[in-house]
């Protein structure tokens, strides 16, 4: 356990409306944080700490804006000779004035020590409330980072900034609190460390638990996505045919109810994922135009993703090649590779006539006279690979969701297109045969065979998601290309 | 015999069940829900930081500790709130109530078969040989497909649900356990009951890629119906043979068979036990075999009472050790992997092994709170908010139409501004404003600079709407406000985020309302907040 002065403690400061609270929202993944366009919504200094069990790992301080920047510099200025800290000396002077109460919360933290990160946005150009900011921070002394936040993504005053905040702090980053990755936050705390010597351990240490929690998220929803999938694949409804009802009417009303139910299990594990990730006040909401908004069942959903009918054929044969091979050499390859080219034929063959059926609706009867009508499992090549699309959207949704602000669509273009735009049309052909015989196997009765096979797409899946969210531009990307 | 019985009781403490499993099941799966991921890791890891690494330190094993997950299971059976049933329960329920309905079924089975096969009314003796095949061939036929399927099970050779029996007893347990659910969960509140049934569909669905726990149960009570049927015989046979007048006999039509043969074949077949009962004991010597050949046409007054009753012993050794014996066996081989299975399962599943790997990470979260180094400040109440309530467009705000009055342009923030007099009046004049002088510099503090102003003038205050209004700004502007001659007055004219070298950009229509806001609520509402270029 570490001491009280041990912890490395930062303050996020800066000019009002800077986006200081969605960097701490960031950098804490906490949501629960009051994120305001109108400025000076924060008035007191607020401690967010990271911890692990009771143990604090870091705090973040979230401060209120300068509200007084240049009085306060000629203040500080006027009063430079005094021997004590000019934050302390300021806090004592102003602590009982009412007016000055934002810069005197704001500066509390700086007089005990706190690191700071300076936050601006990088997006407009500076002026001389921010020369003054700087000049008072650089005087307090403390170690201190600038954060180059550009919250309208404007970079043509980037260099002004960077050049001028290199006059006056130890190290500059350009950080988007909105965009921001699992990756890039990583990077920033990296770079935190080297603020203060004492606190290297401390953020070391930091850096490899936060690093060890996403895995274990990255883990739990690689299991959500292979439960719903295993799920989905297997399930099947049931209804009875009453005397007299109308078959076709059942019928409908049948696929109707197994739809819903594929989609709710599909939302469950949206809810899931969404709690894993730690988005639990906000919803995160998806642009109006996301294949996401669109149902599963619907046309564009299905043009749009899954894998093309050329890929859907190639996996097919290979898999029933695949099984022929092992007849052939069972035969001492006697046969010629004969078994081999059937078993491709066959598998080509029947994956073509299968084509874009949906589950079949199947009639039992049974005894005096009744019949039930059962629906699935569904056999689709497709359909798993819609759904996994589907879920991987989700997925990146999620990690590119900042818990700073809930409206990330502004920045995601659309793409307009008639190709496969999902993520599975694009892996390697071996990952797509691996992934296709995994979910083949969910057609075998076998038991272990099916756990083995869960086991390995839960395994492949993790490596999907683990390439996923260390690739944001990569997320961001589909995500556009999904609209 | 006390510190026995205890030292019995903590060796059982640490040793696993399959009801324990189930519960454990129901713990994990609750704990794995959406809702109680959460709250459910910092549980775990806070029960394992207090109860074990404060002990036995953090190392982490790769394998879950069976010791530490039977603990942590006893913790949440306290916890586990009186009102729901344990599922565990009524699992123990069930594979009780499975093994007395074998235990009667077998046992019932095994004295009816034998009952009905010693029918011996002084007619017709018994026949030894349809006893045989009945009782013992079969049963040896049975236990031996019996030990292959359940090596082959064990081996993963056979699919662990395949066979006829083990699919109709699971199809009763499920009925069972449906009922079971019904009786007992249909008071409890709806979400309970949700999560409860949710839980025996989840083992029902899903029971043997979680772990093969309770298929070993089954297995092992449908071997005691098989034991219990043996027992069942030899009581039935041992019974008869005391309290009934019994006659065995052989019979054939073929040449080829005669008493040596049938001697051969029975000495063969007592092999196992002749070594302790000989000849005349344990088996039937030649002359006793010859002695009970049924000639039907002789009749049984042909043969001979001592004969007759030889067999008895023989029969009853051949149950005991082609029947009972391997069903024992095969139940005792199965209780051994129900053990091992159930106690590897802590080890071996997927769910215990993330419920160890949550012991072992650290719960991370975010807490949130004041911060605490306020003794410098007066007191801890929050400031309000520069501006108390919600942000509402200010009436008659939203005013687009230019001035159609003179105007004093002056723009505080420098911006390497244009300066000039006739620039700024061609700049702004194609929107409207008509310009009659420009403040060079900062307005002075006695209010000098506005002698030059008339009565019905205004002083165009440019401000960058993408600043934020702070109250420094809005302090310089209220005293400037004052200081204006009577009949002048303060329009703050808004402009955009620079484009390139142009500063006259529009506005956007937050930033106008926030500034309106500001200016209104802070100072006066006679000063007027307009954006210079329309959006």
């Amino acid at each position: 356990m570490m001491n009280a002065s041990e912890i490395p403690t930062f303050a996020v400061v800066g000019h009002p409306n800077e986006g200081k609270s969605s960097v701490v929202a960031t950098l804490t993944e906490d949501d629960s944080l009051r994120i305001s366009d109108f400025p000076g919504e924060t008035t007191v200094c607020s401690d967010y700490s990271v911890r692990v069990d009771d143990e604090i790992l870091i705090r973040f301080l979230d401060t209120p804006g300068f509200q007084h920047p240049q009085k306060t510099l000629e203040w500080m200025q006027q009063h430079s000779a005094q021997k004590r800290h000019p934050a302390h000396a300021f806090v004592e002077a102003f602590r009982e004035d009412p007016e000055h109460h934002h810069d005197v919360e704001l500066l509390i933290p700086l007089a005990a020590g706190a690191g700071i990160i300076y936050v601006v946005d990088g997006s407009r150009p500076m002026r001389k409330n921010d020369v003054c900011e700087m000049e008072i921070l650089r005087m307090t002394g403390n170690p201190r980072m600038a954060l180059i936040n550009p919250k309208e993504g404007d970079d043509s005053f980037l260099q002004t900034w960077k050049e001028n905040c290199a006059k006056s702090f130890n190290l500059t980053r350009i950080f988007n609190a909105h965009h921001a990755s699992f990756v890039e936050r990583m990077a920033l705390l990296e770079s935190l460390k080297r603020m203060h010597q004492d606190w290297e351990p401390a953020m070391l240490r930091a850096v490899g638990i936060f690093e060890c929690d996403w895995k274990k998220r990255v883990s739990d929803t690689a299991q959500i996505i292979s439960d719903c999938l295993v799920e989905a694949l297997e399930f099947q409804v049931e209804m009875f045919i009453a005397k007299g009802e109308n078959e076709s009417v059942l019928r409908s009303k049948l696929i109707a109810q197994y739809q819903l139910e594929i989609q709710s299990l599909e939302k469950r594990a949206h809810s899931s994922i969404r709690g894993v990730y730690r988005h639990r006040k906000f919803r995160p909401t998806l642009p109006e135009q996301s294949i996401l908004a669109e149902d599963l069942w619907s046309e564009r959903s299905w043009k749009m993703l899954g894998l093309s009918r050329r890929q859907v054929l190639m996996a097919a044969a290979f898999l029933g090649g695949g099984a022929g091979f092992k007849l052939d050499i069972l035969f001492a390859n006697l046969s010629f590779g004969m078994f081999t080219l059937s078993g491709a034929a066959l598998a080509l063959a029947g994956t073509w006539v299968k084509g874009e059926n949906m589950a079949r609706v199947k009639v039992k009867k049974l005894r005096l006279g009744r019949a039930i009508l059962t629906l699935g499992p569904n056999r689709n090549p497709q359909f798993p690979f819609v759904l996994i699309d589907r879920l991987l959207l989700f997925y990146q949704w999620m990690i590119c969701w900042s818990h700073a602000r809930p409206d990330l669509q502004d920045q995601i273009q659309s793409i307009e297109g008639e190709d496969k735009a999902g993520l599975s049309s694009s892996w390697t052909k071996k990952r797509r045969e691996l992934i296709y015989k995994c979910l083949k196997q969910f057609k075998h009765k076998k038991v272990e065979a099916k756990a083995a096979a869960s086991e390995k797409l839960k395994a492949e899946i993790e490596s999907i998601l683990c390439e996923l969210s260390t690739d944001t531009t990569a997320a961001l990307s589909s995500l556009s290309k999904e609209k | 015999m006390t510190r026995m019985k205890a030292e019995k009781v903590k060796k059982t403490e640490g040793q696993w069940s399959s009801a324990d499993v189930v519960d454990l099941e129901y713990f994990l799966m609750h704990a794995s829900s959406s809702k109680n991921r959460d709250e459910s890791a910092q549980q775990a890891r806070h029960w394992f930081q207090q109860h074990v690494a404060e002990h036995a330190g953090e190392e982490h094993a790769g394998f879950p500790d069976s010791k530490v997950l039977k603990a942590w299971l006893k913790h949440q059976k306290k916890q586990h709130k009186g009102d729901t049933p344990l599922p565990g329960e009524s699992w123990q329920w069930l594979i009780g109530m499975l093994f007395w309905l074998l235990l009667f079924a077998g046992l019932l089975a095994g004295a009816g078969v034998t009952a009905s096969l010693l029918d011996y009314d002084g007619a017709q003796p018994v026949n030894v040989a349809m006893f045989l095949c009945l009782l013992v061939g079969v049963q040896l036929i049975w236990s031996f497909v019996s030990f292959i399927v359940i090596a082959g099970k064990g081996l993963q050779w056979i699919p662990l649900h395949a066979g006829f029996s083990l699919r109709m007893l699971q199809s009763l347990m499920h009925w069972a356990s449906t009922r079971l659910d019904h009786h007992l969960i249909s008071k409890l509140a709806t979400e309970k009951r949700m999560v409860w049934e949710s839980f025996w569909r989840h083992l029902r669905d899903d029971h043997a890629a979680s772990g093969k726990f309770l298929l070993w149960p089954i297995l092992t009570r449908i071997q005691m119906a098989g034991v219990m049927f043996n027992v069942g015989v030899m009581f039935t046979l041992m019974t008869s043979v005391v309290f009934r007048d019994l006659a065995f006999g052989w019979q054939t039509s073929m040449q080829q068979v005669n008493d040596v043969t049938v001697a051969t074949v029975v000495k063969t077949l007592s092999f196992p036990w002749n070594w302790i009962w000989g000849e005349g004991q344990g088996f039937p010597s030649l002359a006793q075999i010859r002695g009970s050949r049924i000639i039907l046409k002789d009749g049984i007054g042909a043969m001979q009472n001592p004969y007759l009753t030889s067999w008895w012993p023989f029969l009853m050794m051949a149950v005991t050790v082609y029947g009972f014996i391997p069903r024992m066996l095969l139940w005792l081989w199965l209780r051994v992997q129900e053990r091992r299975q159930v106690a590897l399962y802590p080890i071996q599943s997927a769910s215990c092994q993330k419920l160890w790997s949550r012991f072992h990470t650290g719960y991370l979260h975010v807490t949130t709170k004041p911060f605490d180094n306020h003794s410098q400040s007066k007191d801890n109440a929050p400031a309000p908010s520069l501006l108390a309530d919600n942000l509402a467009p200010t009436a008659g705000s939203a005013q687009s139409k230019v001035l159609d009055f003179p105007c004093w342009f002056y723009m505080d923030e420098g911006l390497g501004s244009p300066n000039e007099q006739s620039k700024i009046k061609s700049l702004l004049s194609p929107y409207g404003w008509q310009v009659k002088g420009v403040l060079d510099s900062s307005p002075s503090d006695d209010g000098s600079c506005f002698e030059r102003f008339c009565s019905g003038d205004c002083l165009l205050w440019v401000e960058e709407a993408w600043q934020p209004p702070i109250q420094e700004k809005m302090k310089r502007l209220k005293t400037f406000h004052g200081l204006l001659p009577p009949g002048v007055f303060l329009c703050v004219g808004l402009v955009g985020k620079p484009r390139g070298v142009s500063w006259l950009t529009p506005v956007r229509s937050r930033d106008l309302e926030i500034w309106q806001k500001f200016v209104h609520q802070n100072l006066s509402k006679e000063i007027q907040v307009r954006a210079l270029v329309a959006s």
